[in-house]
């Protein structure tokens, strides 16, 4: 039996703010998330925030976050980062043609640790109007909460497909 | 993706390195670690080959990676005359709250003794200067030899805290 478990797969369609609540656990240190056909109205970036054992979403300014844009038009690698931001930007999230949906791979570490902070790790191919857009990440949430879950929206865009599909790393000890 | 076990080690308490022992066939693995912390303030996270068991003390890791900064510009690096150690993180880690590095480790061609060990890495860590940052790249140790494992250790004293699990790929 392989130990990448899945956990949880969400689905929905035309939403502004997607949330995955309770998909992390004690059971796990480390997990994957899989965003796959996200289909947006409007273009734009990928943001997240995790939302707390208790259910409330995380705003305060404890992200520090960092990308590396990869594209195939114009300057090919674009710097991206913040410190202290009330959300994390994940990745360029898709520009509006029918065809366009992308693909994103988040890997999560400690969520659920209460003395540990937690830490995403980030990679992603979408489309832009003028061509691709890959992508490296990394970011972190500067606080020592049991997280439970995680919202993914992109700023004034409707999406209009999503799917996210969870796994945990499974280790036996 | 399915992954298979092969071995972890989780450290609570001061230990010198970590042995992950069985890349015995032909297989890609993955390595991934959470909580991992030096008992030394900007500590690095190192990794070496082992082969037979023994740490590959030669000087032949190339690198080529980005070091994604949160707070500062990205630096670009490429290293081609050979090291006996290959970094895991750019930054040191902290004895501090959560000053630890995390990471996704894939390693190839270790088992064929006709290939190059290779590997990429991607890890993030909160640094000794309570700063955020990547090491986003590959490695390769460019002895053709048959390899079973790597050892995890830092560039001074001894690792504090981590669990580090290898996995095998199918």
């Amino acid at each position: 039996m392989s130990n990448l478990r899945l956990i949880n797969e969400t689905t929905a369609s035309s939403v502004s703010t997607f949330q995955a609540t309770d998909i992390f656990s004690t059971d796990y240190d480390i997990y994957k998330l899989e965003i796959n056909n996200l289909d947006l109205a409007t273009a734009g970036y990928l943001r997240a925030k995790f939302i707390n054992s208790s259910g409330s979403v995380i705003a305060s300014s404890s992200y520090d976050w960092a990308f590396l844009d990869m594209v195939t038009y114009a300057s090919p690698y674009t710097q991206q980062r913040n410190t202290g931001d009330t959300n994390m930007a994940v990745a360029y999230g898709g520009n509006t043609a029918t065809a366009d949906a992308g693909g994103f791979i988040i890997y999560v570490f400690n969520p659920m640790n209460s003395s540990s902070y937690t830490f995403t790790l980030s990679q992603s191919s979408t489309m832009a109007a003028s061509g691709l857009v890959a992508s490296k990440g990394i970011a972190v949430l500067k606080q020592t909460s049991a997280i439970a879950g995680i919202e993914l929206y992109v700023p004034s865009a409707t999406m209009e497909t999503m799917n996210l599909r969870t796994y945990g790393l499974r280790v036996d000890s | 993706m399915g992954l298979i076990q092969v071995a972890t080690e989780t450290v609570t308490s001061d230990v010198g390195f970590v042995n992950l022992i069985g890349t015995t066939t032909d297989d890609i693995y993955m390595v991934a670690f959470s909580n991992l912390r030096g008992a030394n303030d900007n500590a690095i996270p190192y990794l070496k080959i082992l082969v037979g068991g023994s740490v590959d003390t030669s000087s032949n890791f190339r690198r080529a990676n980005v070091e994604m900064k949160a707070y500062t510009s990205f630096v670009y690096n490429g290293y081609n005359a050979g090291q006996n150690f290959m970094y895991v993180t750019s930054g040191g880690t902290g004895t501090a709250t959560g000053e630890t590095a995390e990471g996704i480790i894939y390693l190839y061609n270790f088992n064929d003794a006709t290939q190059n060990n290779s590997g990429t890495i991607d890890t993030v860590t909160h640094t000794a200067q309570a700063q955020t940052e990547s090491w986003t790249g590959g490695f390769v140790h460019n002895v053709a030899q048959s390899s079973n494992g790597i050892q995890i250790l830092m560039s001074a004293g001894n690792i504090s805290s981590g669990t580090f699990t290898l996995y095998r790929v199918v």
